[in-house]
This record gives C-alpha cells, sequence and structure tokens, in this order.
C-alpha cells in the first residue's frame, strides 16, 4: 500500500511539470528590443544639421541633431566658441550638451575621439549659436551640501570656507570697499575679505547680532535683538580701535533693524514688542520714540533712502512696505503710508502698489538706477529679499513690484544657479547688499548656507 | 469500572465467536440497465472499513468475503444496491440510474435540513459545485452572480483579499450590513473554510428564516456546513491547481514627453509661464539627459506580466457504520505581482498569500440512537508585503509619473521625491516605487485559528416518537500576528536644473535607516453552547414538527487588550428561539419562528427582545386539480411576514454608561501657593435605551420545477423596513447643554427588491445541456436620518438611497467669456472657457454647495445578475458563466483624473484621458475645434482648479458592467485508463476567470469601485488543474 502510494505521489509530480509546462505557453514573452542606433560608424561623416536653441548664454541645455555622433558621451567631444562642452547624452542622432563660459564666438564643432582621446572624425555647425552674455544668479561664496551632517562653519580663503548661517545682514565697510561683514544671528559675524579672498570670524561678543550699519565717521554700530527692555541694542565699534573697543550706545528691545540717516546721522531703529521707531540722537544722547508702527510684536525694519529723504518700513511679518517722508526741519522721520503690498495678506504677485503681493519680505538695498537719469526725481531701486517667496523683487521709485530673481521655472524654493527668472531658484533669502565696486548683488540665501551672487557673468 | 471492563470483555469474547464464518469468493460482472458494464462500480462490504473493489474494463470483480455480510454495489449516478451472502457464489448485479427529483431536494435551514417542499421562507441553497468553479482564495469572491440574493464586490487584488459582500439589500447606514456566517451552526469567518470541505451553503434571506437568530439575523445568515464521512470503502480525492494570474486592467500612463508637453499647455493655457522650454521638451522626447529629465514607465518597472500560484487539496472519507470520518487539508499559494530585486536572496518582499487549512470531521454512533459528530478545523494564512505595504505603493505607482525621477541616477544614488506632509506615519510613501517595493524591508502577518465542535445527537423516540435531542458545544480561538520590518537606503533628489558647468546637484531626502524591526498580535476566543430539542411526528395527513433551542455565545479579546476593563469583558449573547411547523398533506404549510435573544451591551430593560415570524406555503401542486397537469411538477406559493434585529453597532461597548473623564479645572491659591482643583466632565454621555436595529421583513416567493423538471426555479419579492438605526445625534441644540453627542436608535430606511433564479436542463442526443440564470435587484430609502434641516429639501439624505451620490449638475463646458458672463456665478474659483458649466438648482443665481443634489446611484450595485449555460457530452464539460452590475455610479477624482491638480508634479495621466478629446484653447492647438464645449475633459489646469475638480455629473460614471467571470473546461478521463491506474475518476480542467469584460468605464477595473484606481488591481486568471479520485 505505502509502494502503491509512492508511486501516486511520482505521478503526481508529473502531472505538476506537465502542467507547469502547458501554462507556461500563457506567460507571454516580451521583447526587450532596445533601441541601439549603432554607434560610430568610421565609414561615414559625422554631420551636424541643426541646433536648439539658436540664442543663449553660460549653461544653455543645447540640443544638436545630425548623424553619426555615436553613443558614448565620453567618445563625443564639443567645442563652442573654442570651449568645452559638456556632452550629457548622445545617441547617434541626436546630442545634448550645456554651452560653457565665454563661448562668444558660437561655432560648434564636434568631434568624435578614440579611446585614447585622439580626434578621429569631426563636423562643423554651418550656422553659428549666439552667445549673449547675461545676467546669473551664481554660487558666490560657501560649499553647497548634500547632508546636513556634511556642514561646517569655519574660516578659510574663497572656495574652502565651509557654510554660512542665518544671514540677518550684509554690509560693506563705507571706507573699504573690499570688505563685507555678514551680520549672522548664530555664529557670530562673519567678514569677507575681497582683496585677500578670505573669509574670517568678525569677533564682536555679541550674540544675535540683527545688522550691521555705519555712523557717518565710519564708526560701526552693531545691533542685538534681544528681549530685555533694561539691556543694551546698539554698541558702536570705533574705526580708531580697529573695530576692538566697544561701547553701549542705547537700549533697545527686540531691535530688528538700525539705520543711521545718510546726510544728518542720527540713528533709527525699530522695536519688536513695542512696535515703534526710536530715534537716537549721537549729539545729545536723546533717545525718543517718533511714531508707532500700526503693528506691534511683530518683525519690521527701517532702511533709509542714500539721499536721506526718505525710509523703507519693511513690515517682514505682515507682508507689505511703507514708506517714511523725512522731514528735513524737524530731522525725523514722519508717519508711514503704503507703498507696496497688503497689511497682513501674504502672497506672491507682481504689480502696483497694493495690488502686488509679499510674504516676508527682509533686508533691502537701493541701486541706482541709469535709465531713471533723463527723468529726474528718485533715481533709485529698491531691490529687497522676500524671504518667503524665495525671491529677489525690485520695487521701483512708481511703486512697482517686480521679481528680479528667483522662483526659476515656476518654481518656488531650491537651489539653482543660472538664468534670473528662468532657472534661478533661492531657499529663504534673507539679506542682499549691493556691490557698486564689482556691480553686483551678493545674497545671502540662508536656507541653502550660501551666498549667492548676481551679476553678469565674467 | 471493573464492571465496565468485564462487560466489555464479555463482548469481545461474543464477537471472536461471530466471526466463525465462513470465508468464500463471490465473482459477478456489473451491468446497467442496458446490459453495458459499469467500469469501476464501487464492491464493499458493509461494516468493514477498507474491504471492497472495483469491477474491471468488462464490469466484472471478484472479492473474498465471510458468508453473511451485506454487499454493497455502488457507481456514481445509479442508485445504490446492498446485497446479502449467503450461499451465491455468483452476484451479477443490474444498477438502476439513479432519478432524484427537485422535490426530494433536501433544504438545509436554521433548524436542520428540510425538505425543499416544506420549506416556507426565502432560503436559497447553493449549489457547491458552482462556489468551487471560481479558483480565489475566498468563496466570497465567487458569489457575485452566482448566488442569488447576495450582492458582492472585490474591491482589491492582493493576494488574500475578499470581497465585500450583503445579502439582498444594504437596509441601514448603520455601523454594520454584514450578514451572519454560521460554519457549523456558529458564527465564524467565511474566508477559513475551504470550499473543497463544503457539504451544504445555504443563505437565509427573510426573516421567518432568520428569526431564530433574534438580533443577529437582520441581514441574511450564511449557513454552511461541512462535510462528514459516509460510511463504505475510504474515499480519496485530491485536486491540484495551478494559477497564472494577470492584471485585469491596469492603467496605462502616458510617457515622458507627452506628460511634459501636457504640463506645458496646462501652464500656458493658464497664461502662466510654461514649465520647459523647447529644448527641454526635446530632450524628454530623444531621451538625452535620463537623469534630469527621464522617462520612466513605473507599471512596467514595478509589475510582472503575471503570477502564479496554486492550490492543492486533499480529502479523504470513509467509514463503517458506527464511525465515519471526514479528513481534509488544502495548501494555497498565491504570488505577489511586483517585480523584486533578483539579488536580494534572504528575503521575499512580494505581496505574497499562503493558506493552509485541515479540517477532521468525525461520527460516532455511540448507541443506536446516539450520535456523537466531533470536528476540528484549523487555518494558518500567511501573507507578506514589502515594508511599506501595498497601499502605499499602489499611491506610489499611481503618483509617480514618467518625468519625476530615474529608477536609479547615473552616479547610484538612489532617487526619490520629499514627503509631503509632517505626518510622520507616512514618511515612506513618496519613496520611489521601486525602493518601496524592494528595499523597504518587508511585513510578515499571519492569522491562525482553531475550530473545535462537539455535536451530541440523541434520538428520543422512547420518551415519545418523533423528539430528539441536540447538544452543541464549541470553541475557536483566533491569532493574528505580525512583524513589520522596515529600513530604507539613502535617498536622493537632484535639483531641477545642473550647475552651471553641468554637473547634477543634489540634495538628500531622506537619510539611511538600518531595518528596525516590530511585532504586534491580536486574538479572540469564542465560545458557544446550544442545545435543541426538535419534535416531528405525522398523525395520517397531518404532520407536526417543533423546535425549541437554546443558545449562548460568548466572544473575548485575548491580546492587546490595553488598560481600559471594558475591553477584557466578553461580548455575550443568549437566546431562546423555537419553530412550530404544520403541514396538511404536504399542502399547506404554516410555521411560526420566534427569536427571544439578548445581548449585554444595552441596558438592563432592553437587553433582551422578541423576534417573531409567521409563514405559510401553499403546495399547488399537491392540490388533486393538479395532478392532471403533468408539465408542473412543482408549484408552491410562499409568503412570510417577520422582524429581526441587528445588535452590531460597531465597537461600542456598553452604549448605556456614561464615561466621566478629568478636564481643566482652576487654581484657588494665591501665586505661589497650589490649591488647583481639577474639573470632570461627561466626556460620553449614557444612552440607556439604545437597542438593536429591528427589521420587519416581507417576502412572497414562488417556487417551480416545471416540464420534468427540465426547468426550475424560484422568484422572491421582498419589502424591509428597518427601524431604530443607531446613530450620533449630532443636530442637538446647543441649549440642551451636553459635553457630547450622545447617540440614539433613530433611522429608518426601506428597502424593496427582488431575487430570483432558473436552471433549465435539456438533452441534445448525448448533450447534456444547462442554462442558468439569478438577478437580485434592491433599492432602498432612507425615510428618516439625523441630520440638520435645510430649505432646500434635496439636500437631506433622508428621501434618498443609503450613500446616494451627490454632487452638482455640469452643462458642459463654458464656450466662450460671453457664456460665463451670462450664466450663474459659479462660486468656486476664477473661471475661464473650457471650465465645467453648472446647472443652478436652485435658481438663485449662484452656485454653491446648495445646487449639489443627488446625482446616479450608490458606489456599491444595486443590480447583481449572472448567467451562465453547460454542456456534457461523455467526458467533456464546458461551462460559461457571466456576470454583471447595474445602477451602480460612482465619482471619479484623485491625481490620476484630476490632471496635475497637485500642481507639484505628483499625479500621472492615464493615457486614454490624454488621447481622449479634451478643451484645448485655440492659441495652442491652432485649430478653433478643439474649444469643444462638449469635450470630455475641461480645460487643463496646472495645480488644483476648484470649480472643476469637485463632484457632478462631469465626473460621474456608470459602474456597471457584465463580464465573463468564469469558463470552465474539463475532461474526464475515460474509465477504461484510468482503472488501469487504480484510479477511480481523474479530471483535467481549465479555468479562466475575468476573462472578458464589458463596460463604459475603460479607466480602470469597474468592480473595484474605486473612484481613484489607486488599488491592486483585480486579476484575469487562467488555471490548469487536475482532480483524482481514489
Amino acid at each position: 500500500m505505502k509502494m502503491k502510494n509512492s508511486m501516486k505521489i511520482g505521478r503526481w509530480q508529473l502531472h505538476w511539470i506537465m502542467l507547469a509546462l502547458i501554462t507556461l505557453c500563457f506567460a507571454s514573452c516580451k521583447d526587450d528590443n532596445e533601441e541601439q542606433g549603432g554607434g560610430f560608424d568610421p565609414d561615414k561623416p559625422v554631420v551636424v544639421s541643426d541646433f536648439i536653441p539658436k540664442v543663449g548664454g553660460l549653461a544653455t541645455r543645447m540640443v544638436l541633431y545630425g548623424d553619426n555622433f555615436g553613443n558614448d558621451p565620453s567618445r563625443v567631444k564639443v567645442i563652442i566658441g573654442g570651449q568645452n562642452a559638456k556632452v550629457i547624452g548622445v545617441n547617434n542622432q541626436n546630442l545634448h550638451c550645456i554651452v560653457p563660459a565665454r563661448a562668444y564666438d558660437g561655432d560648434i564643432k564636434v568631434i568624435i575621439v578614440d579611446d585614447n582621446g585622439d580626434e578621429v572624425a569631426h563636423a562643423v555647425s554651418e550656422s553659428n549659436f549666439v552667445y549673449k552674455k547675461k545676467m546669473l544668479v551664481s554660487t558666490f561664496l560657501g560649499d553647497y551640501v548634500e547632508k546636513e551632517s556634511d556642514r561646517i562653519i569655519k574660516d578659510g580663503p574663497f572656495g574652502d570656507c565651509g557654510s554660512f548661517r542665518t544671514m540677518r545682514w550684509l554690509t560693506f565697510d563705507p571706507q573699504n570697499p573690499n570688505h563685507m561683514y555678514v551680520a549672522s544671528q548664530q555664529g557670530g559675524t562673519r567678514l569677507i575679505d575681497f582683496e585677500n579672498e578670505y573669509v574670517s570670524t568678525f569677533t564682536t561678543n555679541i550674540d544675535n547680532v540683527s545688522c550691521v550699519n555705519w555712523t557717518l565717521d565710519g564708526d560701526m554700530i552693531v545691533t542685538r535683538d534681544h528681549g530685555s527692555d533694561t539691556s543694551i541694542g546698539n554698541f558702536m565699534f570705533t574705526r580708531a580701535s580697529g573695530f576692538t573697543s566697544r561701547t553701549d550706545v542705547s537700549r533697545g528691545r527686540g531691535v530688528k533693524a538700525t539705520a543711521i540717516h545718510p546726510v544728518n546721522g542720527e540713528m533709527y531703529f525699530t522695536r519688536f514688542r513695542a512696535g515703534d521707531v526710536q530715534r537716537y540722537d549721537f549729539e545729545t544722547g536723546t533717545l525718543e520714540t517718533i511714531f508707532q508702527n500700526p503693528y506691534g510684536g511683530v518683525h519690521f525694519m527701517l532702511m533709509i533712502h542714500p539721499t536721506g529723504d526718505y525710509g523703507y518700513l519693511v513690515e517682514s511679518e505682515r507682508h507689505y512696505i511703507m514708506r517714511t517722508d523725512y522731514d528735513w526741519e524737524t530731522k525725523r522721520f514722519t508717519i508711514p503710508y503704503l507703498v507696496c503690498g497688503a497689511a497682513a495678506n501674504a502672497g506672491y504677485a507682481d504689480g502696483v502698489g497694493s495690488s502686488a503681493r509679499l510674504n516676508w519680505p527682509m533686508q533691502g538695498t537701493f541701486v541706482k538706477n541709469p535709465d531713471y537719469e533723463a527723468q529726474g526725481g528718485d533715481q533709485y531701486d529698491f531691490y529687497f529679499c522676500d524671504r518667503d517667496n524665495h525671491a529677489i523683487r525690485k520695487l521701483t521709485p512708481m511703486g512697482r513690484v517686480e521679481t528680479f530673481a528667483g522662483r526659476g521655472n515656476n518654481g518656488t524654493w531650491g537651489y539653482n544657479d543660472g538664468d534670473l527668472r528662468l532657472e534661478a531658484r533661492f531657499n529663504w533669502p534673507e539679506s542682499i547688499v549691493y556691490d557698486e565696486l564689482r556691480k553686483c548683488f551678493y545674497v545671502g540665501d540662508t536656507r541653502n548656507f550660501l551666498i549667492r551672487k548676481i551679476g553678469y557673468e565674467e | 469500572m471493573k464492571n465496565f471492563l468485564l462487560t466489555c470483555l464479555l463482548f469481545l469474547g461474543l464477537s471472536a465467536n461471530a466471526m466463525a464464518q465462513e470465508e468464500v469468493t463471490i465473482k459477478g460482472v456489473v451491468t446497467d440497465t442496458n446490459g453495458e458494464p459499469l467500469i469501476g462500480a464501487n464492491i464493499i462490504v458493509k461494516d468493514m472499513p477498507g474491504l471492497g473493489t472495483i469491477t474491471d474494463l468488462d464490469g466484472a470483480y471478484s472479492l473474498k468475503v465471510t458468508t453473511f455480510r451485506t454487499l454493497v454495489f455502488s457507481y456514481i449516478g445509479f442508485e445504490t444496491e446492498e446485497v446479502l451472502v449467503k450461499d451465491q457464489r455468483v452476484i451479477n448485479m443490474t444498477l438502476k440510474e439513479s432519478v432524484t427529483q427537485l422535490i426530494d431536494e433536501l433544504v438545509v435551514t436554521a433548524t436542520g435540513p428540510q425538505e425543499k417542499v416544506a420549506v416556507t421562507g426565502a432560503i436559497t441553497n447553493v449549489d457547491v459545485e458552482e462556489l468551487k468553479a471560481n479558483p480565489t482564495t475566498s468563496i466570497a469572491n465567487s458569489f457575485a452572480g452566482v448566488v442569488p440574493g447576495i450582492m458582492a464586490m472585490q474591491t482589491s487584488g492582493r493576494p488574500g483579499s475578499v470581497s465585500e459582500f450583503w445579502i439582498r439589500s444594504i437596509s441601514t447606514f448603520g455601523a454594520s450590513n454584514a450578514a451572519l456566517v454560521l460554519v457549523d451552526g456558529f458564527e465564524r469567518d467565511l474566508n477559513e473554510v475551504n470550499v473543497e470541505d463544503i457539504e451544504s451553503f445555504s443563505v437565509l434571506k427573510d426573516a421567518s428564516a432568520t428569526a431564530i437568530y433574534g438580533s443577529k439575523g437582520a441581514n441574511g445568515v450564511i449557513l454552511i456546513n461541512t462535510r462528514r464521512g459516509k460510511d463504505g470503502k475510504i474515499n480519496i480525492s485530491a485536486k491540484m491547481e495551478g494559477f497564472y494570474n494577470r492584471l485585469t486592467q491596469l492603467p496605462e500612463f502616458v510617457d515622458g514627453y507627452t506628460y511634459a508637453s501636457m504640463a506645458n499647455e496646462a501652464k500656458i493655457t493658464r497664461n502662466q509661464e510654461p514649465l520647459f522650454q523647447p529644448e527641454e521638451l526635446e530632450i524628454f522626447r530623444l531621451g538625452l539627459d535620463p537623469d534630469l529629465y527621464p522617462n520612466v514607465d513605473w507599471m512596467d518597472l514595478m509589475l510582472r506580466d503575471g503570477a502564479w500560484s496554486s492550490r492543492s487539496t486533499l480529502n479523504m472519507s470513509g467509514g463503517g457504520s458506527t464511525a465515519r470520518y471526514f479528513i481534509s487539508g488544502s495548501y494555497q499559494d498565491q504570488q505577489g505581482m511586483y517585480k523584486t530585486d533578483k539579488t536580494l536572496r534572504e528575503y521575499n518582499t512580494n505581496a505574497n498569500f499562503k493558506k493552509y487549512t485541515y479540517r477532521m470531521n468525525v461520527d460516532v454512533d455511540i448507541t443506536k440512537t446516539t450520535l456523537l459528530k466531533v470536528g476540528i478545523a484549523g487555518s494558518l494564512r500567511k501573507q507578506n508585503d514589502p515594508g511599506v505595504g501595498s497601499t502605499a505603493i499602489w499611491t506610489a505607482l499611481m503618483g509617480y509619473n514618467s518625468i519625476m525621477v530615474p529608477k536609479l541616477y547615473s552616479d547610484g544614488k538612489v532617487p526619490s521625491v520629499p514627503d509631503n506632509d509632517d505626518n510622520p506615519d507616512n514618511d515612506q510613501d513618496r519613496f520611489n516605487p521601486w525602493v518601496q517595493a524592494t528595499m523597504t524591508g518587508f511585513n510578515e502577518s499571519w492569522q491562525n485559528n482553531i475550530q473545535t465542535n462537539v455535536t451530541l445527537d440523541q434520538q428520543l423516540d422512547f420518551i415519545t416518537k418523533g423528539l430528539r435531542f441536540i447538544g452543541r458545544f464549541g470553541y475557536d480561538t483566533n491569532n493574528s500576528n505580525w512583524i513589520t520590518r522596515k529600513k530604507n537606503p539613502e535617498l536622493w533628489l537632484a535639483k531641477r536644473y545642473r550647475s552651471l558647468d553641468g554637473e547634477l546637484i543634489f540634495e538628500r531626502v531622506a537619510p539611511e535607516v538600518k531595518m528596525t524591526q516590530d511585532s504586534n498580535s491580536n486574538g479572540d476566543r469564542r465560545e458557544f453552547f446550544e442545545w435543541e430539542m426538535h419534535y416531528n411526528r405525522r398523525f395520517q395527513d397531518h404532520r407536526l414538527g417543533g423546535v425549541v433551542k437554546y443558545n449562548q455565545a460568548a466572544k473575548i479579546q485575548t491580546q492587546r487588550i490595553g488598560s481600559d476593563l471594558k475591553n477584557g469583558i466578553s461580548r455575550r449573547n443568549q437566546g431562546l428561539a423555537g419553530r412550530l411547523n404544520y403541514n396538511w398533506r404536504l399542502r399547506y404549510f404554516i410555521d411560526f419562528n420566534f427569536g427571544y435573544t439578548g445581548s449585554e451591551n444595552f441596558h438592563r430593560d432592553n437587553r433582551f427582545g422578541f423576534f417573531p415570524a409567521v409563514s405559510g406555503a401553499w403546495n399547488i401542486t399537491g392540490e388533486p386539480f393538479m395532478k392532471d397537469v403533468e408539465w408542473v411538477n412543482m408549484l408552491k406559493l410562499r409568503y412570510s411576514h417577520g422582524k429581526t434585529g441587528n445588535d452590531n453597532l460597531g465597537d461600542i461597548r456598553f452604549p448605556y454608561l456614561y464615561t466621566i473623564e478629568s478636564t481643566g479645572g482652576y487654581q484657588f491659591a494665591d501665586y505661589n501657593f497650589d490649591r488647583y482643583y481639577g474639573g470632570m466632565r461627561y466626556s460620553s454621555l449614557a444612552s440607556p435605551n439604545v437597542s438593536w436595529e429591528i427589521a420587519t421583513k416581507q417576502d412572497l416567493g414562488l417556487d417551480f420545477s416545471l416540464l420534468g423538471d427540465k426547468l426550475s426555479g424560484a422568484v422572491d419579492y421582498f419589502r424591509e423596513r428597518r427601524d431604530g438605526i443607531y446613530m450620533t445625534r449630532n443636530y442637538l441644540p446647543w441649549m440642551a447643554g451636553l459635553e457630547s453627542n450622545p447617540s440614539a436608535n433613530v433611522g429608518i430606511v426601506k428597502a424593496q427588491g427582488f431575487d430570483g433564479n432558473f436552471t433549465l436542463r435539456q438533452d441534445l442526443g448525448q448533450v447534456n445541456l444547462t442554462l442558468r440564470g439569478n438577478i437580485t435587484y434592491s433599492k432602498n430609502e432612507i425615510l428618516e436620518r439625523d441630520e440638520e434641516n435645510t430649505v432646500y429639501w434635496y439636500k437631506m439624505q433622508q428621501g434618498h438611497r443609503v450613500n446616494q451620490a451627490r454632487g452638482l449638475v455640469a452643462l458642459g463646458l463654458f464656450k466662450d467669456y460671453e457664456e460665463i458672463r451670462n450664466s450663474p456665478r459659479q462660486t468656486y474659483g476664477e473661471v475661464m472657457p473650457g471650465d465645467i458649466k453648472y446647472k443652478d438648482i436652485n435658481g438663485d443665481g449662484v452656485i454653491n454647495d446648495d445646487d449639489r443634489v443627488a446625482i446616479g446611484a450608490t458606489t456599491r450595485p444595486n443590480l447583481t445578475y449572472g448567467f451562465g449555460t453547460s454542456a456534457r457530452w461523455k467526458g467533456l464539460n464546458v461551462s460559461l458563466h457571466f456576470q454583471g452590475v447595474g445602477k451602480s455610479t460612482y465619482f471619479i477624482d484623485g491625481s490620476t483624473v484630476y490632471m496635475f491638480s497637485t500642481g507639484d508634479g505628483w499625479g500621472n495621466i492615464l493615457k486614454d484621458m490624454a488621447a481622449s478629446n479634451r478643451w484645448i484653447s485655440s492659441e495652442i492647438s491652432g485649430d478653433p475645434s478643439t474649444e469643444d464645449p462638449n469635450a470630455d475633459y475641461p480645460r487643463l489646469t496646472y495645480g488644483n482648479n476648484s470649480n472643476n475638480n469637485r463632484q457632478s455629473t462631469f465626473w460621474l460614471r456608470n459602474g456597471s458592467y457584465i463580464r465573463l467571470k468564469t469558463v470552465d473546461v474539463g475532461y474526464t478521463l475515460p474509465k477504461a485508463l484510468v482503472n488501469r491506474a487504480h484510479f477511480n475518476e481523474v479530471r483535467i480542467f481549465f479555468i479562466g476567470t475575468n476573462l472578458l469584460t464589458w463596460s463604459g468605464f475603460k479607466l480602470w477595473d469597474p468592480e473595484m469601485g474605486s473612484s481613484h484606481g489607486k488599488n491592486y488591481p483585480l486579476s484575469k486568471t487562467l488555471s490548469l488543474g487536475v482532480a483524482v479520485n481514489l
């Protein structure tokens, strides 16, 4: 009986195998005919028939059409305007490369090389690429790190100076255009030395620095943002002492920004909790409230026009900007009024005055616009960081808000260099300064931990 | 004790004497009535298990047997004959073909089997063979279109998933509309029963059939009895099947270039900057940068073309006249559809399912009148899943479009988009699908249970004739356990553009997580006890029967009971039920059934309820005037009226108790001192009057069998009113001052419909042809529900179906701005030509939520039907079964339907939708005819369009479909062949399920009833199998 059973099991197994074989017929066998397209054929000429786009600049993504490019990106070289272009992908009839810097001549040459890198064949495009020098966002200082854990804060030469944290304020020493200071809430103030191309930590022994300003005499005013009514808000470091001797200037709780009148030299600062603007007179040592901000307990900042005629009250936490005119007789700023944005209405929209929408505007800088010379009047545009919109916005004297840089390709935050509006992205830009000497902007891109630069490519 | 042993010895001695009989060899030939030899007929010696033989090719047999034994001749399809061996040496036997008349059919009812003619309630006896035809892991999956009176739908094709089903109609919006399932008399999980173990399967639908179950019977009852041994030679049958499963319909998505072009269109058509520059589209089209401009077919990457599964069962039965047994075991293995990483050999991340079951039923005749039945059954169900679980994978598969990220970056980094919310529970749901399926670890879960029954059946004829006692005891234990092992690799996302020198810039999306594990379990135990007294007696023309039944059941959660003492208290029910039936000459029948049942979940005053039902039947064929009407074999009219209840309120324990919890207090002390007094509040109010739902049911039915049983069937019309549906009272006025919303039995739903089935049998020469069909239709209406009053009556749920779909009525798409200006104002956001225009239902000139009305039907079908045919010719049989549903509508929505609605690049575009007619601005297409106000889809939007993306008739789809559910082709090998190999019968069969589907809805499988198609699709199965009988 046992024997019989085991024989039967054997037969069952046979059934199983047959079953499996038959059922296999139902399984479809998919052919993976990957398109090979063939490699480079030395007997055939290499042809560049066309390319797009016809016009562009540094880092333009170019697609070349033609024939016999081969399929190996490492065996194809593309020279545009005498410069090596990086080849990203190639499939015999098409090729994708990145336009290199300074490819001014715009002639396109495709070279097929062998294993040793020696030329085997080449082709030249009949028409030339039009290379335009354009304004770009680039990474000026700091290392982009992929992981948080790799981030280090250190002093060092440009190119090896670690990362930057919470860049609240950027400012140039008015008497030394090679020294830029980066005020940081954490980790102290940094000094960028353009002459020696070195980044160092500028020791003030003050924590929570919200901004750094300069008196008409060239002394440094360092502002500490703290939460005590009885502590000092503004300190002075005299130039004579090499910015080492510190004196207390005024008390101040929650000072988010300080500004020195560029003509008369008195000091103004905004207070978070009290929600007012204070005026300090260096000559008399008097401190007074000149006006009350519409909101208390909010972050707002004052930035004064280079002529001293007015200042912008940047209402960061309420997403709008007001203007306060300077009364030259009383030497005091007057009650402010709306310039752009809508109070407590965050958003993103370009437009004029109250139709524009902002989201946490932060530091701004006045930049002279030569286009305005002919028409007279105010000559300056105000470029400011729209932090939560991850963009640099521009406010014209006529009250029009435009997006100057960032939010590339319909995006919001990110890290991308390139064309100001098509590609560039920031992540929480908080501070901006214009470098009159080098004719470019520097942007404290806080959540990318980098200093970005906006200017024409070199 | 000593005496007992002595008595036993004495008996043994006696039986030894009885063995002293002569052994002889009996020979003979077994033939049918035409004189043809029957090959493989069984000849056994009665009460001598294992002793027997089968006839050879000439129908001849030879058997050694002692005299004065009885030989039993049997053959499938023939009547069994018995012959006592005296002095004959040759016994030639002619077997007659068995003719079973439908009228003799037995129907299993709540109080045991009954002749079909005597049944007065609406009970469907299901042919178990029909259930076997659909090879799935769960019996419930084969209900739809097979069992009249049951509506079922399978919403997921994940291995191990089961269908949702309900009997006749959903008649409540309360916690449960699930039917009561009783296996061998006790409440048990349907999916633990192996279909091969089922002896009988019946569905009790009306009040007279279910009143006995009192407060548990309102949603209908399914009775399953498992197979038991029959005396005779051991009968072994085995069945093996191998399946190849393919997904019925897989959503197909557009390629990268199409997606990018449409995204640009969505941007441009709303006056926004395009997402991609022309050269970027070219890079997509030519595939020149797979890192930043990928084109990944995730479906193809992730899913196999098909998966294998197998199923084997083996069962044996036999025994003698004193004891009989049935033993069975089965094994199922279903493979998941995911492609897995072959390099991961240590463990399997696929969604696999394995199921083992066993069952042993033994019947022992202790005395001539005492029968003891013991049954033990168990099952183990094991399931495997990738670490993130199958739901997350399908979400990602539908969310990841072809241009999102590549499978792997060219430098080997593993890509993924970042998590989009702060919910820590689903941090992994946006991982790239390939990562989810292969690199997130794996989960194992298993459920095992053991079920035990002991039944004692004692005839009490010595007290009075026709009296019988049955006692039943059972206990079940269920355990489910799971171990999750999660991990993930370091994940990266490349920034949108390369750096100025052409290098990729990465951002780390998630750090590597080493494998962590976690385990947990759940369990419960059930105990049952019942006794019944039966009385059946015939007094000439009068037949009288009665049953009294006492039952009690308890269920206790045994694991994870937490700290709440209520969870540790078992859920108990107790009841007394009875039945009284009388008929005169099998012509007029009257039945009275009642249940007096209680549940400890309710307040003392509301704990017990009385549920009576009365029913009657008139067997018209029994009338003398029908004697001459030969073409009518049976015609019976039935009517029943009665009450049953539903005490399933969900997980709520003791609603009659209030709960008090701590709440804020007050610091009475002065500053620096402490005199804080906390407060207490009612966190839930006591609802002492809460009780079960009461269903009042009526049923009018007709059973018929005509033309010599060629055409038979039944039709039933039913009405039901469900009162006291338990629900939270959300709209009590604030001035009542209640801290929480109490619950009460306030809802009323009525339902009515019909179900029916027919079978037509016809022999055409040697071909036996059967045609079958069944249909179930129902419609329900909410008569009362606790809801807010509104000036617009159509906004109320009252007066509509349970779960009625509602939305705006779409009038097509806006043609131009002129039309927008001249139409009622739509308040859901800015509208442009090509956006959906809605109907102003209340005529107030504004389109808002007050214009939402009931549209379509419900997601769950209100009509289910099935029909099929089978034919048999010699050993070959073919059967086809079609199944369909109607009166089902559902909205489609989600990221696959509302194209680009997430606005962050998440979501995919179906090929069908991309290829169909959508409204395209002529400025983009260059063709004014694409501005079609009757287009299938509105003007594209990048980001959510709150005007278009909302429930309206525009997105309402008809869920009706009809499908070729099963095709069954089998061939029984000729006897002559199989007998040589000592087999009784060998049958080879092919079964295909879900092979063809016809439906107006094309985007995904309509049966799933899914609004977004993001579920594991159903399978199309091809299977080959062999069934062997020894």
